[in-house]
């Protein structure tokens, strides 16, 4: 499989998958209950329980090899790529478990991923935003320009680009690249916005840009973003959930947790005392 | 432990900023001490040296200062490390208004000493400087142990300070109704009491800083909850 191949597999249904694209009404909540993950005898996650409400961010953080993004993988079945994958307990989406009562491709235009580096497909810009509806449907040539339009409009990228849409979404620079990424996420009206370090390769001027967009974008998604930047979770997220050796040890409002954990582990973890 | 240079030197910048609030803490209870011994025991050498001793004191509190400016800019403290930063910035303060008072009787104790004034008064000033000085020193051991607990009983010893403001008021008043020739230092011995009884104020204040440190509530309130809603700033 190659990158693109790799790339549309992650973000987008197979190819000749069809399902119907119900526009978002908003955010969906998220709930995880006793979730247990294993990588063939390998346990990774422990019992985690987790409410991530809707049209809210909520951070996951902790060090690397935590679960947090493993974690973040199961809430769109990302998971059920890797052999010997398999996990226990459930996730529900509006109440709907996402790995026995949504359809998997079903699930992909509901839960949308932006990943670590920006992954534009070798595509126009256009054509970038316009993958995800054209794959899910017909939309007429006029729904689709729209379609563009607004995402890269709720993106802040349409004034940057528009008079450049036939060009290589790959020539952008990486944060317009990102939110490019982002504008195609949107264009299939998801209602869960996972992020996985969406950041990490941005300068701060760029990182300025995704979390203004964070933040706007839970107005009416729920946004769940990954993060190793302690400062960009106070920033953006209004929950956060500290993961440490695959089990989730506690979980506040921002202000809460960052200020008055009520966990040694997380104290630990904040101001840097881990051994 | 903590293995990794980087962290070890900034929890080692952490424990040294705690050391410093402790040791400013210490050098202002012997200030406000030393201005009480000044006015009981008609000493003035202890109110010069309250006075020289000045500089010292103000290179503590820019020690404390700069110490947490520095961790604020460079190192982004959170959880328990944020709220001592946070609360030894605005307890330097009041720190600092405590000793500047201090200065302020010390200036203020050769006008007095040597006068006619009833030792009722001076021993009352005395008194009223160690109840103060408790207060500072009680609330700074509350910060250092993150005790909210003592904290708290810092503030009912406030009644006892406003009680010996009011008495030595009083006093005062009734000697300048008897002695028109206490005019002469009446005002001095009044702005004496005040500043003892303010001090009691910021005392409360630093009380304030220890719970905060220790609790992540200051005055009831948890950090970083917005402290005006919009109906407060819409009646603005």
């Amino acid at each position: 499989m190659d990158e693109m191949d790799d790339n549309l597999t992650e973000s987008a249904p197979a190819a000749g998958a069809r399902a119907t694209v119900t526009p978002a009404a908003g955010g969906a909540e998220v709930v995880a209950r006793d979730v247990d993950l294993f990588y063939g005898d390998h346990q990774a996650l422990f019992d985690v329980s987790l409410d991530m409400p809707a049209n809210k961010v909520t951070a996951l953080i902790g060090p690397s090899g935590c679960g947090k993004s493993t974690f973040l993988r199961c809430i769109n079945r990302m998971n059920d790529r890797i052999a010997g994958c398999r996990h226990t307990g459930s996730i529900t989406l509006d109440g709907q478990d996402v790995d026995t009562q949504i359809d998997e491709y079903l699930l992909r235009t509901r839960v949308g991923m932006v990943f670590q580096r920006p992954n534009p497909f070798p595509l126009s810009i256009f054509d970038n935003v316009a993958y995800g509806p054209r794959r899910h449907g017909k939309p007429s040539r006029e729904a689709l320009r729209q379609t563009v339009q607004r995402c890269l409009e709720r993106v802040g990228l349409w004034d940057e680009v528009k008079d450049d849409l036939k060009k290589s979404g790959l020539g952008l620079s990486g944060g317009q690249q990102q939110r490019l990424c982002i504008a195609r996420t949107l264009a299939v009206d998801p209602q869960v916005l996972l992020m996985d370090e969406p950041t990490s390769a941005l300068d701060p001027i760029s990182t300025s840009l995704v979390e203004d967009l964070m933040s706007d974008l839970a107005s009416d998604h729920t946004v769940i973003v990954v993060t190793h930047n302690m400062q960009q979770a106070t920033r953006v997220s209004d929950y956060t959930a500290f993961f440490y050796m695959g089990k989730l040890v506690e979980t506040a409002p921002t202000t809460e947790l960052f200020s008055r954990p009520k966990e040694k582990q997380t104290e630990d973890y904040l101001t840097g005392r881990f051994s | 432990m903590v293995k990794n240079k980087t962290r070890a030197a900034y929890i080692q910048q952490i424990e040294e900023l705690d050391g410093l609030v402790s040791r400013l803490g210490e050098v202002v209870v012997a200030a406000v001490r030393a201005t009480g011994h000044a006015l009981g025991e008609a000493d003035e050498a202890a109110a010069r040296g309250v006075v020289e001793g000045r500089g010292s004191a103000d290179r503590l509190h820019r020690s404390v200062e700069d110490s947490c400016m520095g961790l604020m800019l460079l190192q982004q403290p959170l959880a328990g490390d944020l709220r001592l930063v946070t609360a030894s910035f605005r307890m330097e303060s009041d720190l600092a208004r405590i000793e500047e008072m201090a200065v302020d009787i010390a200036q203020l104790a050769p006008d007095v000493i040597g006068k006619r004034v009833p030792p009722t008064i001076t021993g009352d000033l005395a008194m009223l400087s160690a109840q103060v000085a408790t207060m500072v020193e009680s609330a700074v051991d509350a910060f250092s142990r993150s005790d909210a607990d003592a904290a708290t009983a810092v503030f009912p010893l406030d009644n006892g300070v406003d009680a010996s403001f009011g008495k030595i008021r009083a006093m005062i008043v009734d000697n300048l109704r008897s002695d028109d020739s206490f005019a002469d230092v009446a005002a001095e011995l009044l702005m004496i009491a005040k500043y003892y009884e303010r001090m009691g104020d910021h005392a409360q204040q630093v009380a304030d800083w220890a719970i905060f440190r220790t609790t992540g509530l200051y005055r009831g309130r948890p950090m970083g909850e917005d402290s005006l809603d919009q109906a407060d700033w819409s009646a603005r």
